[in-house]
């Protein structure tokens, strides 16, 4: 951990500068190839729309939905929770099903909660980049700016949300949810919390790379209780949920959660 | 060999230590520190609070010690049932005739007690409580927090190997010196069960929530009630859970918790796998 500390200092140019990543990616074992600079792109999409509905039994339909990222950073080090065996990551591009399988397929960590090895850095990706998350698809995936790493394996990786995203938030999701005839409209608006560790990436790049992280929109509001919002008369209108309730903060934890991004190599 | 500490351990041990020249002798002990056999004080949470534990039985078995390059050390298969209230450490098992090196690879499993499970020093009705249940884990306290003290008594029926068994510093494994005595301690973090993240480096000791969870006040707080506790109802920078989206409730999150207790002597850390 404190190797992978003066990494995220120095930088990922300073670290190829002073030959400190040759100590994390194994090179100078016999027959270990020596790494090489990379350039690595990034895209992002939504998924888990299709027939989201919440644990309470409300069928959400979501109107708008984006998210502010600023950063990603990949690591050697393996995701926290992360499976240790062979990825069972669904291969191309996942239906919702398959992605949540995958997510809770993991099942082994470090023995002591807060102790996330990273590793060293293996890439970096930088700059503010609002995805909606409604409009993308397979092919519409928004691409960050292309960024840099080294070739070996990538175990995890952290992103950073965007600390100054204005009025929409680092993540904003709106709409209608429906059960029984009642609708709850709603707008979460939550900001960005600290940097969200530890999500498995598992990852062997030789040479330049694309990942794509897939939101699941499903774990961002599947565990909302919609009856936990003010009565609403209609015409619904998308609206807040009080803070501190319990909307408020199934969003809030699950925008924090390593399980609501998946990362995989775009095909 | 395997020098059992107690005639009834013999059947459960596999002997596959070889005996040589310049051979030597590990010794696997099991120590829950102040925290387990005294208290955990109020400057550890967050929150204030205090914790005192009663009992605290684990359930270990699938000892192994060999070295990375295939080389058997040895294996204490057990399951045996240790109290790490009890003043330690405690002697589990000693593995003597080693080839004295270094063996890299070592792993415990705490997996829920069997027909089959033994006592360590662990009471013999502890031991017969563990088997009727089929813990792994089973610890029992009292929690205290703005003068108000609530008793647990929580029990886990967890399986967990650790495995990939590193010290403090670092290194694999445990070395067993020429014509000396290794030790590998089997070492509990009972302030574990109190976490308040499983994955944030921020992760900090916090009793608020378990305290509220006694919803029928009456100052017991069991495992039925931490379970009715949806992590979605707790503050959102409180109990992450990282990756592990099956863990829904405050049950389900201590649970988890009780697969990160197991230590390589001290503070040296291990990878858990469920299983």
């Amino acid at each position: 951990m404190a190797v992978s500390r003066g990494y995220r200092c120095l930088g990922l140019g300073g670290a190829i500068a002073t030959g400190m990543l040759v100590a994390a990616s194994g090179a100078g074992c016999d027959d270990a190839p020596a790494p090489q600079s990379i350039a690595l792109t990034v895209a992002i999409d939504g998924v888990g729309l299709e027939g989201l509905q919440s644990t309470g039994g409300y069928v959400v339909t979501v109107t708008a939905a984006s998210l502010c990222i600023e950063q990603l950073q990949t690591h050697a080090g393996e995701a926290v929770l992360a499976s240790t065996q062979p990825s069972r990551l669904p291969r191309g591009w996942p239906s919702v099903g398959e992605v949540r399988d995958a997510l809770l397929s993991f099942s082994s960590a470090r023995a002591h909660p807060g102790h996330y090895d990273e590793g060293g850095l293996m890439g970096e990706v930088t700059g503010t980049t609002v995805v909606d998350l409604l409009a993308t698809t397979a092919t519409t995936a928004t691409t960050m700016p292309v960024g840099d790493g080294i070739s070996g394996h990538h175990g995890s990786a952290s992103i950073t949300l965007c600390t100054d995203a204005g009025p929409d938030g680092a993540l904003l999701l709106e709409g209608r949810a429906s059960r029984d005839g009642t609708d709850v409209g709603f707008r979460f608006v939550v900001q960005a919390p600290e940097v969200i560790e530890g999500i498995p990436v598992d990852v062997e790049l030789g040479g330049d790379g694309a990942l794509v992280v897939h939101v699941d929109l499903a774990g961002l509001l599947g565990r909302v209780d919609f009856d936990a919002f003010p009565a609403q008369s209609p015409p619904v209108v998308p609206t807040a949920p009080p803070p501190g309730s319990q909307p408020d903060n199934a969003v809030g934890r699950a925008i924090r959660a390593s399980s609501t991004y998946h990362v995989e190599l775009l095909p | 060999m395997f020098r059992p500490r107690s005639l009834a351990l013999v059947a459960a041990v596999a002997t596959t230590a070889a005996t040589g020249c310049g051979g030597g002798d590990l010794a696997i002990t099991t120590f829950g520190e102040d925290f387990i056999e005294t208290a955990i004080p109020s400057e550890f949470f967050a929150d204030g609070g205090s914790v005192a534990f009663s009992k605290f039985l684990v359930t270990f078995s699938e000892m192994t010690v060999n070295g990375a390059d295939g080389k058997v050390g040895g294996e204490v298969a057990g399951p045996v049932v240790f109290d790490l209230h009890e003043a330690g450490p405690a002697e589990v098992a000693t593995l003597t005739g080693l080839e004295a090196r270094r063996y890299e690879d070592i792993s415990v499993a705490v997996g829920p007690a069997t027909d089959a499970t033994l006592g360590g020093n662990a009471a013999s009705d502890d031991v017969e409580f563990m088997k009727a249940q089929g813990f792994s884990v089973f610890v029992e306290g009292s929690v205290s927090q703005n003068d108000v003290d609530k008793t647990f008594a929580w029990g886990f029926s967890t399986n967990t190997r650790y495995v990939d068994c590193e010290l403090e510093d670092g290194s694999l494994g445990v070395v067993v010196p020429p014509g000396g005595a290794g030790e590998w301690q089997l070492t509990i973090h009972g302030d574990h069960l109190f976490y308040d993240d499983l994955a944030s480096e921020d992760a900090v000791l916090r009793l608020s929530a378990i305290m509220a969870a006694d919803s029928n006040d009456d100052d017991v707080i069991d495992i039925g009630e931490l379970n009715a506790v949806d992590l979605t109802s707790l503050p959102a920078d409180q109990y992450g859970v990282g990756g592990a989206s099956d863990v829904l409730s405050l049950g389900d999150f201590v649970g988890a918790l009780s697969r990160t207790l197991v230590h390589h002597t001290g503070e040296g850390e291990c990878t858990a796998e469920k299983r």
